[in-house]
Formats: C-alpha cells, structure tokens, sequence
C-alpha cells in the first residue's frame, strides 16, 4: 500500500492499467482479424467504450503527468491530442445515437480527429531533436501511401470526401515523417503508437469514403484504442524518467 | 437590427476604453470584439447557410461552430503571431471575454427572433446565459488557457497548436449544439456541459493556489 502513494507506485498502476486497455483493444482486432462473422453481439458498443475510455484516460493520464510529475512539453500535446480525438468520437456517437443516422462524411468530428495528428506533429517537433536524415527521406515515406487517396480520388472524383481522405493521408505520413527526422522510434512503444494512430486515420478515412467498405476496415475502432493505449504507454514512459 | 444592436452595444464600449489602462482595458477591448464577431459570424452564417441549403449539411452543428470559433478566437491567434507577446493566465480570461461578447448579441439574435413574452422570456433567457452564453465564453477561453500552456515553445509548432486547440473548440461547440438540439438525456448533458467546463476551467485557472508546490526543502 505504501509502495502505491508514491509517485512511483502510482506510475505503475497507471501503466498496468494502460497494459490492460491495450490487452482488450487487441482482443478487440483479433476477434475482427480471426472470428468468422468478425463480430460478436454487443461487440460495437464494447469496441466503442474502450475507444472513448482509453483516449479519455490518456488525456487526463497525461495532464496529471504533466502538473505533477515532469514538465515534459510531449505531456501537454499528448493531453491536447487525446482530448481532441475523444471529443471528435463522442461528437461521433452522439449524431448516431441521437440523431440515429449514420454520419456524413466528412463532418465537424473530422476536426478533433485532424487535430491529433497537429497537436503529436508539434509535440515531436517541440521535443525531440532533429536528426540528420535528409528531407527528401520523408518524400519516400509519404509519396506510396498517397496511391491510395489518388485513386480514390480518380475513382469516385473530386469531391469532399476523397478530398478529406487524401489529407487524412498526408497528415498521418506528415507525422509518421516527422516522428523519423525527429528519432521518435528510439522510444519504441511511442513510436508504435505513432504508426498504429497513422495506420487507423488512413484505414478511418478510406472506410468512410468507400461506399461499401469491405469487413476487414472493421478494425479502424479497436485500433484506435490500441494507438492511444501505445500512445499513453510511450508518453508515460518519458515521465518515469523525471520520477527516478 | 442586427446591425443597430451591435451598435448601440458596443459604442459606448469603445468609449469607455479610453479611460481604462491595462488589463481592464485588454479585457474590455476582447469583449468588444467578441461582440463584433457575433456581428459578423450571424452574417456569414446567415449566407453559408442559405449556400448549402440544398444538402445534407445541418447548419448549426457544421458551419456555425467553424465561422463562431474562429472569430471568436482570432485576436489570440492575432496577438501571438504578430507580437508574440508573453501572456500570463490572463489569456484565459481575455479568450472568455470574447466568447461572452460573442454570446451577449448571439443572444439578442435568438430573443429577437423569437419574440418570447413574459415569465417564458425570462426563463428562455436565464437558461441561454447559463448554457449558450457560458458555452461561448468557455469555449475560446479552452484555446486562451492552451496558448498559456504552450508559451514558450518552438515557435514553428505554433500554426499546428492553434489549429488543434481551434479543432477542440470547434468539436464541443458542435457536440453542445447536437444535444441541445434534442430532448432527454442528450439536452441535459448539453445544459451540464457549459457549467461543468466552466468549473474545470475555474479550477485549472487557480491551479497553483488550490495545489500549492511543496516547499523545497534542500538548502
């Protein structure tokens, strides 16, 4: 019990309990990943609550961090991204419970979700140093993925949605760029968490804009969790450094 | 009338600006102007609105969060990229004067427009100020207090920071303007969702008064 009020201890309960949202979020994926209908009743609202508990977490996780433990500037972006991307969801779930129709595509919910692309790409450019890589690395980083908003928008044409999903794009490689020229991958678990929150925005915006989406974009929710409980995982790193 | 209202609000205001000095001065000056968005945005949602009358689009829940937000907020976003002036906490309080600016003509709009009388005006109006109006104030002073979180740093992270708060503004504005819109559970969420920020807003504001630093012990 005394081993709990210090600020060690509490650290590693938080840690534990990141550890636990992160074991159901891939439970979450492998039952889409593995179970032949890629669903189970209630599955939806379980994927749900875990999305909206986990970014949740990690924003109010990563402002107590910040007031008091370390005044790691990465805390603040982390919580400002967090916030972002759990209001944009709640915003999400409230149009499709209340109103009971499915969202248009794009929608003001796409903001908060943009934001946290913003908010990481700040964040990492604020903290980390940058290394010497040369621009151009981030070029060959970003211009692949990009095949894949332009032939949507060659396909569907030019209009809002495949508009927004080519910018999805470009922000989550913009960060996935930035997160290299500025070493994030030498924090491994942050550095993940990184990717998957790439990975899950892109996945997000193709599903959207595809009228029929096929099953396998069903992993964009239990993602999104994962992303954040890696996310919260890498940042809560960086703070134990402060505590020892 | 929108026009004459503002006007008439706002005149004597820019008067009484020549006597004060400093932070009054600050704080009335970002209340005028919230009173001169609210101007503003009513016109421009007024013309977005009718633009996209023919789709899907629901006006109070896409546009008006987006124009209300950035009007609201734009002489912060102004301040620091112009002076890049350091800014105490007070931000927060000058982000809310604006919002509430913004919220006292939204209000003459709706009362207005309505043409609510007796005791049902009065409660229409209390209930505006407690929700609308509080949402309003809170919603710039979030990006006030993020911009005083974030002084200090890397100056090429400003643009992404000020976009991601104005992205956070925007997303509970348009949530608030969701429920409200509806009955039960989601419109007293909506009533609580002003208060309950304004409260969490009051607590971060005193932070070092209610959590006080231990003392430093190590001589």
């Amino acid at each position: 019990m005394e081993r709990l009020s210090s600020p060690l201890g509490r650290h590693g309960l938080l840690v534990a309990f990141f550890y636990l949202l992160l074991a159901v979020s891939v439970g979450l994926v492998a039952v889409v990943l593995f179970l032949p209908d890629h669903s189970f009743p209630g599955f939806s609202d379980i994927s749900n609550y875990t999305q909206l508990i986990t970014s949740g977490s990690m924003a109010v996780v990563c402002l107590y961090a910040y007031f008091r433990w370390s005044r790691d500037a990465l805390l603040i972006h982390g919580a400002f991204a967090a916030v972002s991307w759990t209001l944009a969801n709640t915003f999400w779930y409230a149009y499709t419970l209340i109103i009971k129709t499915n969202l248009m595509y794009p929608t003001v919910a796409e903001a908060g979700f943009i934001g946290v692309f913003l908010f990481l790409i700040a964040g990492y450019e604020e903290v980390f140093a940058r290394n010497r890589l040369p621009v151009w690395v981030t070029g060959a980083i970003m211009l692949p993925p990009l095949a894949v908003p332009l032939w949507l928008v060659l396909g569907m044409g030019l209009n809002l949605a495949t508009v927004l999903t080519l910018l999805f794009f470009i922000l989550a490689m913009g960060l996935v760029a930035v997160s290299v020229l500025y070493s994030v991958h030498l924090y491994g678990v942050l550095f993940l968490g990184t990717l998957a929150v790439a990975l899950t925005h892109m996945l997000y915006a193709v599903r959207s804009t595809l009228p029929d989406p096929p099953w396998l974009l069903g992993v964009v929710g239990p993602l999104a969790a994962v992303s954040f409980a890696l996310l919260a995982l890498g940042m809560l790193g960086r703070s134990k450094e402060a505590l020892l | 009338m929108i026009l004459e209202f503002y006007l008439a609000a706002s005149l004597p205001l820019f008067f009484l600006l020549i006597f004060l000095e400093g932070e009054q001065r600050r704080i009335l000056a970002f209340l005028a102007w919230g009173l001169s968005a609210g101007a503003i945005a009513y016109y421009i949602n007024y013309y977005l609105t009718l633009l996209y009358a023919s789709t899907a689009i629901v006006p109070e829940v896409t546009i008006a969060p987006v124009v209300e937000e950035f009007l609201k907020a734009l002489p912060l976003f102004v301040l620091l990229i112009v002076f890049a002036r350091r800014y105490t906490r007070e931000l927060l309080v000058l982000a809310m004067a604006s919002g509430f600016g913004f919220a006292i003509l939204e209000n003459y709009v709706y009362i207005s427009h309505y043409e609510i009388a007796g005791i049902g005006s009065i409660v229409y109006v209390v209930l505006r100020g407690i929700t609308t109006s509080v949402m309003h104030g809170c919603m710039t002073a979030i990006i006030g207090y993020g911009i005083f979180l974030t002084y200090g740093f890397a100056r090429r992270s400003l643009p992404a920071i000020l976009f991601g708060l104005y992205t956070v503004a925007i997303t509970i504005h348009a949530l608030f303007n969701l429920l409200i819109g509806h009955t039960g559970v989601g419109k007293l969420l909506a009533i609580n969702l002003p208060l309950v920020l304004f409260a969490v807003l009051l607590v971060v504001y005193n932070w070092e008064i209610l959590f006080p630093k231990p003392p430093d012990l190590d001589m």
